[in-house]
This record gives structure tokens, C-alpha cells and sequence, in this order.
């Protein structure tokens, strides 16, 4: 690996889904290329395969074929136990519709993904408590998702995402059910977090949101459009 | 993921699911109550049972020992042999005492007719005749004086001392053991001679000692020397009884050890006698009991069985409701083995929580039940019967724990399939599922 930053390099990625006779081209021959710390934003009209892209990416499915290497490790060679590793300890999802457990609590939530990583009851209380207070909503630990609004549930889903400290966020649509006022706040917390080092991928309709990470690519019919011009960070 | 996270997951989920769990509980709960039910009745009827065998046979290896003749009049049955077969002539009763296995032998002789008096008291004991040689090879003690049975001499039965009675106020008088010893017996024995005239000749025989109890008839039996009990029974019948030839009605021999008892009745019927010891008797006792045990256990287990059918129906319908969850727990890292495990914990602890409460409640049947059948023998007036049973069920400890055990595996087996098919699941299709 030559360039000491790069992060995540996807090459020739095809994704295709039978249905009966029918074979159904999600991807095709995508190829990309991250560096660590890198804000990247997917945009393409629904059914464009960008959110295809992100589960490939995070490891939540498999490409039928390319190859995807994060830190000059091949995800898509591992076995199915070394795959839950990689997403336990590497990724953090974030997604449209928040996809909180609705019987516990925002504290619960977002510990839970430690429970995976066997981190102790105690220290998983004080990592939820830190993250929900770095995400504003330390007095609302004890709320459950219905007693909080949009804006905040996307926010504990957030804290969730960095439970286990991911380098690579990827979130789906995060904005997609929020205001545009509660969007831009969720915005700003995602702009921090890039700030703060981590890689983030970001699929979204939303331009305004695209504006915020240093490249934007486009997607059609599962393949990229064209590559937008990168930007100053 | 450590085991107490997996075990608070499975308590918090099914608190979630509360209503739904605790409906397939009850199927739990219902049929380890069978199970418990059945089988402590099961137990309760073979500890009265074996009550009552405890207190009509004696000890466990002595073989009594019957010629076939008997059981084949008694029973019409041809199975004994025929003819000379099985006669317990002394050649017999010398080869059984020759034998290595064999530590003592001695045949029984009852008198056909005898009153036994002890100062205007009448005793109420069957008296029999055996041979004063086999009496410590039989295994007998005393509790009050000495194991002896010389001329004129005779051992009581530990249940004799109750069975005095006077004759003249129509009541029993009980005595210790110690009052007894060295007193003198009277026995007289009655015969009608070929005029019609009755005769009667007594015998006095002095108490050498009084037997520990044994169980069995022999507590009620009055002891005296075989040749004494020949020589009375060969004045009543006027006949010289040629034992050589015609055998005894009864023999009693007491192998080494239990283990060859049976391989001794073995051979005795064979040969054409009847034998049986109390141990062997006992053996196939518990084998009709352990089937009766096999079967009310099943007919619980039935019901159990059909109760983790309710359990799997109930995990296979939350799989469906939590889709969604499964796919969040992958997307966050959950193995499929952990995926596997909560609900296969979920599924142990509906069978675990099931098997509780239902033991708890075939315990408290089953102590209603005590209690109801002891109300109802009060009022029969039979609670004080020898061998009479005082309840109708017994819970041995190992049946709560392995009533328990075997819901909690039934209850794990039920999630087998349910936990299989939420492990499968494909993360980003349970994510979608709607």
C-alpha cells in the first residue's frame, strides 16, 4: 500500500440479487477509494444502489464480487465470525429510521453494543453517559425513544454508532426523517465527528448535507456518474 | 458477549414479552405439575407398598423353600416338576447344608394342633418346630436372653409378647421381653382317637429367649426343637412320619450372601421345588414398580412435550415481530452464536420458570393430597393399621431437581429451531423487514 493515508480501497465491487430467473444488478464494477478521516457523501436517486453500497461497505452484506480492504485487511475474505468483528469494532451505522430498541432506554441503547463487546455493565454505563453528553442529551438518559423527539432519537442512534469507537461511520440517510432545522443539527454533531478524525460515509438525497463533505459521489443504476471535485476540508 | 449480559438479555426480553412467555410457561407449568403429580403418586404407592411387604415378609435372603407337590395342588399348575421332584427329603436338606454358598438349613415343622397357656393367660402364636443347629446360621438375635433351643426349652416371636390373652376378662395383656424369660410354657396338643375319644398331651417348655424383630411371621411364631414338634405331630396324626421318603412342607435356607440367593432359587426350581426370598420377591417388586413409574412419568412428559411445542410456537411468532432487532443486533456487531444463544436462553428460561412454578404446584398438590387421603383414613379409622401408609404420595429430592432440569431442556430444545432460524437471518433483510 503505497499512499500511508489511504483507509478503505473497494475495487470492481458487484452486487446482484436473484429473484427467481431474474438476476437483479445492484452494483456494478464500483470502485473506491478512501483515505482516513475522509467525509464522503453518496447521492443518487433511490434504487441507485447507493445504499447497497454502505451495507457492502460495512460488512452487513457481501458483494458478489470485487474486493473491498480496510487498512490492507480483505473484509470481503473473511469468515462469517471475523465479519461481526469487523462491524462490532470497526463500523458504526447510523441509519434513516434510527432503529432504536423501543423497551429501553437512550442509556440502554446506546450501551448496548457494548454488551457484544463484552465491556462490563459499569464502564458501559459511564461510555453510554460520556457520549450521550457529548451528543447533548446527558438529561435525557433515562427517556425512551417515544418520549424523545426525532432529532434527539437520531442523536442517541449516533451515540450508539461510537459505543465502541468505529473509525468508519456510515450513516443512511441520517437526515431522511428529520426537520431540516433538527437535519442541520444532526449535521453539525456528524461534522464534528469528522473533525474529531473519524472516516465518514454518508448516503443522502439531501444536497445541502453533501455540501458539507470534502467529495460528493453520484451514483446511477449502480454505477458511479460522475466523481465531484474534491474540497478543502 | 459474557454469560451474566446473556442472562440479563433474556430476562429483559422476556419481561418484554411478558404476557406472551407466561402464556407458554403455563403449558410448561401444567405439564411439570403432571410429571410431579404422577410420579410422587407413583412413589407414594410403592413406599405403602413396600410397607406392607417390609411387614409381612422377613429377612431378605432367607429362602423359603416349598415342595412343589404344594404349589402344583394349590395352583393346578404342572411348572414344579412332577412325581419325585422337588421333595424336601433330608438327602435334600444335607446336600443344601453341604453346599458353599449355603450357611444354614433347617426345615419347619408346624404342629397341626396346640394351645399354648402361660398361667391361665392363652398365648396366640403359631408354633414351629426347627432345628436348634441352624438357629444362629439363620441370622436370629435375642433381645432379652439366650439364643438356645435345647430339650424342653423354646424362643418367642417379638410380636408374642403383645398376643397373651386373658380369657376370663376377654382382654390381651402385653409383657416386657425380660419378664418372660425362664418362665414355663405350656403346649397341648389334641387328637381324636378311632372311638371318637379326644386326647390330649401337654408338654412343658421353658422361654429361653425372646427374638428381635425381623419382619415377617416368624415375629408371631413360637419356637420349639424340631424333634420335639416331630415327636407331638407323630402323636396326633398316630403315625410314624418317615421324612426320608415322604420330605417336609417347608424348609428355610440362608445363602452366604444376597447375591447368591437368587442363583440358589434359580436352581431349586429347576429342580422342581418352590422358592422365593424376600429379596427376590422384592427385586421384581420394584420392577413392576419402576414400569409403573416409566408410565405415569411418560404421561407427564407427554404433557411437557406438548408444552415445548407452545414454547417454539411462541419463539417462531416473536422471530417474525423481531426481525427488525435481530438485524440491529448484527448490524452492531452480534455474532450469529449470540443470536442463536438469547433466544435459546429465552426459550430455557420460559422451560426453567415453567418447571419452577410447576413443581411448586405438584408439591403443593401433592401435599393436598397427603393431607386429604390422611383426613379420609382417619375417618376409615385405618390410619393406625400395621403397614397402613400415613400418605399417598412421596417426592423423593431428586424429583423437584429433575422435573425442573427436564423443562429447562425441553425448553431449550423447543428454541432449537426458532434460535437456528433468527441466527440465519441475513442482517440487511431483517433491517428492511417491515
Amino acid at each position: 500500500m503505497s499512499d500511508p493515508a489511504l483507509f478503505l480501497q473497494a475495487v470492481g465491487l458487484h452486487k446482484e440479487y436473484r429473484q427467481g430467473q431474474k438476476a437483479l444488478e445492484v452494483l456494478r464494477d464500483v470502485d473506491l477509494t478512501i483515505r482516513r478521516g475522509e467525509f464522503i457523501a453518496v447521492m443518487g436517486p433511490s434504487g441507485s444502489g447507493k445504499s447497497t453500497l454502505l451495507h457492502v461497505l460495512g460488512g452487513l452484506d457481501r458483494p458478489t464480487s470485487g474486493t473491498i480492504t480496510v487498512e490492507g485487511e480483505e473484509i470481503t475474505a473473511l469468515d462469517q465470525d471475523a465479519l461481526c468483528r469487523y462491524r462490532r469494532e470497526r463500523v458504526g451505522f447510523i441509519f434513516q429510521s434510527f432503529q432504536l430498541l423501543s423497551t429501553m432506554s437512550a442509556r440502554d441503547n446506546v450501551a448496548f453494543p457494548m454488551v457484544f463487546t463484552g465491556v462490563g455493565r459499569r464502564d458501559r454505563t459511564a461510555r453510554a453517559d460520556k457520549l450521550l453528553a457529548e451528543v447533548g442529551l446527558a438529561e435525557r438518559a433515562h427517556h425512551k425513544p417515544s418520549e424523545l423527539s426525532g432529532g434527539e432519537q437520531q442523536r442517541v442512534a449516533i451515540a450508539r454508532s461510537l459505543a465502541n469507537s468505529p473509525d468508519l461511520l456510515l450513516a443512511d440517510e441520517p437526515t431522511g426523517n428529520l426537520d431540516s432545522a433538527t437535519g442541520s443539527e444532526v449535521m453539525a454533531l456528524l461534522q464534528r465527528l469528522h473533525r474529531d478524525g473519524r472516516t465518514l460515509i454518508v448516503v443522502t438525497h439531501d444536497a445541502r448535507i453533501a455540501r458539507h463533505a470534502q467529495r460528493v459521489l453520484r451514483m446511477l443504476d449502480g454505477r458511479w456518474t460522475t466523481r465531484t471535485t474534491e474540497k478543502k476540508s | 458477549m459474557k454469560t451474566r449480559d446473556l442472562l440479563r438479555l433474556v430476562l429483559e426480553n422476556l419481561n418484554r414479552l411478558r404476557f406472551r412467555a407466561a402464556f407458554s410457561a403455563v403449558g410448561v407449568v401444567i405439564g411439570t405439575t403432571a410429571v410431579v403429580v404422577l410420579i410422587a403418586l407413583g412413589m407414594g404407592l410403592y413406599e405403602s407398598s413396600m410397607a406392607s411387604v417390609s411387614a409381612s415378609v422377613g429377612s431378605m435372603n432367607e429362602i423359603t423353600v416349598l415342595p412343589g407337590a404344594t404349589i402344583r395342588a394349590l395352583a393346578g399348575s404342572s411348572g414344579f416338576g412332577a412325581g419325585n421332584e422337588g421333595v424336601i427329603h433330608l438327602a435334600f436338606l444335607e446336600e443344601m447344608r453341604r453346599r458353599p454358598d449355603v450357611l444354614a438349613v433347617t426345615p419347619r415343622v408346624s404342629l397341626t394342633s396346640g394351645a399354648l397357656t402361660m398361667r391361665q393367660l392363652l398365648l396366640s402364636a403359631n408354633p414351629v418346630g426347627v432345628d436348634p443347629a441352624s438357629i444362629r446360621g439363620m441370622g436370629w438375635t435375642v433381645q432379652k436372653g439366650a439364643l438356645t433351643l435345647g430339650r424342653g426349652s423354646a424362643l418367642l416371636g417379638s410380636k408374642t409378647l403383645e398376643s397373651f390373652v386373658d380369657p376370663r376378662r376377654h382382654e390381651t395383656v402385653a409383657f416386657p421381653a425380660e419378664d418372660l424369660i425362664g418362665q414355663s410354657l405350656t403346649l397341648t396338643v389334641t387328637r381324636i382317637t378311632d372311638e371318637g375319644k379326644e386326647q390330649t398331651r401337654t408338654v412343658r417348655l421353658r422361654i429361653a429367649g425372646v427374638l428381635t424383630e425381623r419382619g415377617g411371621q416368624d415375629d408371631y411364631a413360637f419356637f420349639l426343637p424340631l424333634s420335639e414338634a416331630e415327636s407331638l405331630n407323630q402323636w396326633v396324626s398316630g403315625r410314624q412320619i418317615n421324612r426320608a421318603r415322604e420330605g417336609y412342607e417347608q424348609a428355610s435356607i440362608v445363602p452366604r450372601s444376597s447375591e447368591e440367593s437368587l442363583a440358589i432359587e434359580t436352581q431349586l426350581l429347576t429342580r422342581g421345588f418352590y422358592a422365593i426370598s424376600a429379596g427376590t420377591y422384592i427385586k421384581a417388586f420394584n420392577m413392576i414398580f419402576l414400569m409403573i413409574q416409566a408410565v405415569l412419568g411418560g404421561v407427564g412428559g407427554i404433557a411437557l412435550l406438548v408444552a415445548g411445542v407452545g414454547i417454539a410456537n411462541t419463539l417462531t411468532m416473536a422471530i417474525y415481530e423481531r426481525t427488525r432487532e435481530i438485524g440491529l443486533m448484527k448490524a452492531l456487531g452480534a455474532s450469529n452464536r449470540a443470536v442463536m444463544f438469547i433466544f435459546l436462553g429465552e426459550a430455557g428460561a420460559i422451560g426453567f420458570l415453567g418447571g419452577l412454578g410447576g413443581v411448586l404446584l405438584g408439591l403443593l398438590l401433592s401435599g393436598a393430597a397427603n393431607i386429604l387421603y390422611g383426613l379420609y383414613l382417619q375417618s376409615q379409622g385405618a390410619a393406625s393399621a400395621p403397614g397402613a401408609a400415613t400418605s399417598i404420595t412421596a417426592v423423593p429430592l431428586w424429583l423437584p431437581i429433575a422435573a425442573v432440569l427436564f423443562a429447562t431442556v425441553v425448553g431449550v430444545l423447543s428454541g432449537l429451531y426458532p434460535a437456528q432460524r433468527a441466527a440465519r437471518l441475513e442482517p440487511v433483510v431483517a433491517l428492511k423487514y417491515e
